[in-house]
């Protein structure tokens, strides 16, 4: 097994090229450890990113926030620019696992990990965010993280940042743990209502555990649309999320029906929690 | 194979790793500094915290590789260097606050950076803290006890807000 640590985006891009399928990427290594220990013969190349600042950098355009890939769970739920621009983010890697994996672990390592229920990437689906890759042959290019979490993963793309636009957008994040520190949720619902007034203007729903990957509830948020905000639209919006939009796994964790269940409950509390934010400070 | 230097309570120490090599098999099975525990060697017991730059760690997760000539704290580095234990190992024995022991580096070290970050922490501060530190006697507690008591201690001498590691980085660079 190779070890790298390159200086350049271009240098990690060609050193992912020459060993595909079998280089990996090292960023927080609370995931890849296990894989590469268990298999070794399978990763003939480790690539580890950190020297890379540009990985690294958060920006605020005025319209756009950038995240570098390699941001941890700490830096995302503590930094001001996140904490104003993408709060739904802040939130979620507040409460990811605990504060020793919040220290390592990166934004691009839990989009990559591509786990149904990872709790920032379900935030970053609320957040309308989308992924900027970057590989030796075509360049830069972006995807919706929605895309991004249900498509296979290409060795030799490097994912380098997140792009979250702004929004006025009042959220929250619920999810259910069979133990508080140490689990992933069993389901999480991420959501971004806009309003006006006391009208929904946009909402966005992602339910984390609730399918094969991470998704947007797009039938829950195209009701929720003109709805006046309060209970009665919660119910309904959590119900057709649970009903239509879910579609859950049964696995060792969870029951399909379980999830199903959760995904209304936690739907539902979140429009509940943003209703109330919302209410009080007109 | 990688060489790699990390500065290890104060004192930088080069060892060759694989890639892959966790930081606890370096302190452990290299560095021959046995305090840091392995439990369940996955990431979810705490028993292996260990700060690197001062913000706590799963040690049999973190890459040994990543720590090159950053700050790496043990349990055998918290106490002062004439010998005298830092105010939360000496809240953890007058409180109680072990039992069996196998957790206590960790839990230690965990509170340790709790403190630096918040010197008066409320208890349910304290457990949400500690909350990726298993104990399996249950004692939590007479930790969370400890934890308390120890953050009063550095407060009374004018310790708070002190990052485990912060001073001996300051010696290993001088």
């Amino acid at each position: 097994m190779q070890y790298f640590e390159p200086n350049f985006i271009d240098e990690a891009l060609v050193l992912l090229d020459r060993f595909a399928p079998h280089a990996r990427v090292l960023a927080g290594g609370s995931l890849l450890g296990f894989g590469v220990r268990a298999r070794p013969s399978e990763a003939t190349a480790i690539v580890n990113v950190k020297r890379i600042p540009a990985l690294r950098e958060i920006s605020f355009d005025g319209a756009t926030l950038t995240i570098g890939a390699l941001v941890t769970a700490r830096e995302a739920s503590g930094h001001e620019l996140i904490r104003a621009h993408a709060p739904l983010l802040a939130l979620a890697a507040s409460g990811l696992g605990a504060r020793q994996l919040r220290t390592v672990a990166t934004i691009g390592g839990n989009l990559c990990s591509r786990h149904n229920a990872a709790d920032i990437s379900t935030a970053l689906l609320a957040c309308d965010a989308r992924c900027l890759l970057a590989d030796i042959a075509s360049g830069p290019t972006s995807v919706f993280a929605v895309d991004f979490v249900r498509a296979q993963s290409d060795p030799r793309t490097l994912l380098t940042a997140i792009e979250v636009p702004a929004s006025d957008a009042v959220v929250d994040y619920q999810k259910m743990q069979t133990r508080r520190a140490f689990e992933m949720a069993v389901v999480g619902a991420a959501v971004a209502v806009e309003l006006d007034g006391g009208t929904v203007r946009a909402a966005r729903v992602a339910l984390g555990g609730a399918a094969a990957t991470p998704v947007r509830a797009a039938q829950a948020e195209s009701w929720l649309r003109g709805k006046p905000a309060g209970a009665a639209a919660a119910r309904e919006a959590a119900r057709i999320a649970a009903e239509r939009d879910a579609d859950p796994p049964n696995d060792a964790h969870a029951s399909a029906e379980y999830r199903r269940q959760l995904a209304g409950v936690l739907t539902e509390r979140a429009l509940h929690e943003i209703f109330d934010l919302a209410g009080g400070a007109r | 194979m990688q060489p790699v230097t990390p500065i290890v309570n104060g004192t930088p120490r080069e060892v060759v790793v694989e890639p892959m090599q966790t930081l606890l098999a370096v302190l452990r099975d290299q560095l021959g500094l046995t305090g840091t525990k392995e439990g369940c060697g996955t990431g979810y017991c705490g028993a292996c915290t260990v700060l690197v730059d001062g913000q706590p760690v799963n040690a049999c997760l973190y890459p040994a590789v990543d720590a090159d000539r950053r700050d790496v704290t043990t349990i055998e580095g918290l106490a002062a260097d004439g010998g005298a234990l830092h105010p939360v190992q000496a809240a953890f024995i007058e409180r109680f606050g072990l039992q069996c022991g196998y957790c206590t580096p960790g839990m230690i070290l965990a509170a340790a950076s709790l403190l630096a970050e918040n010197p008066q922490p409320s208890a349910e501060q304290t457990r949400a803290a500690l909350a990726g530190n298993i104990c399996r006697c249950t004692g939590y507690q007479t930790i969370v006890a400890a934890v308390q008591d120890a953050a009063a201690r550095l407060r009374e001498q004018g310790r708070s807000g002190e990052t485990p590691g912060t001073r001996s980085s300051i010696r290993s660079r001088a």
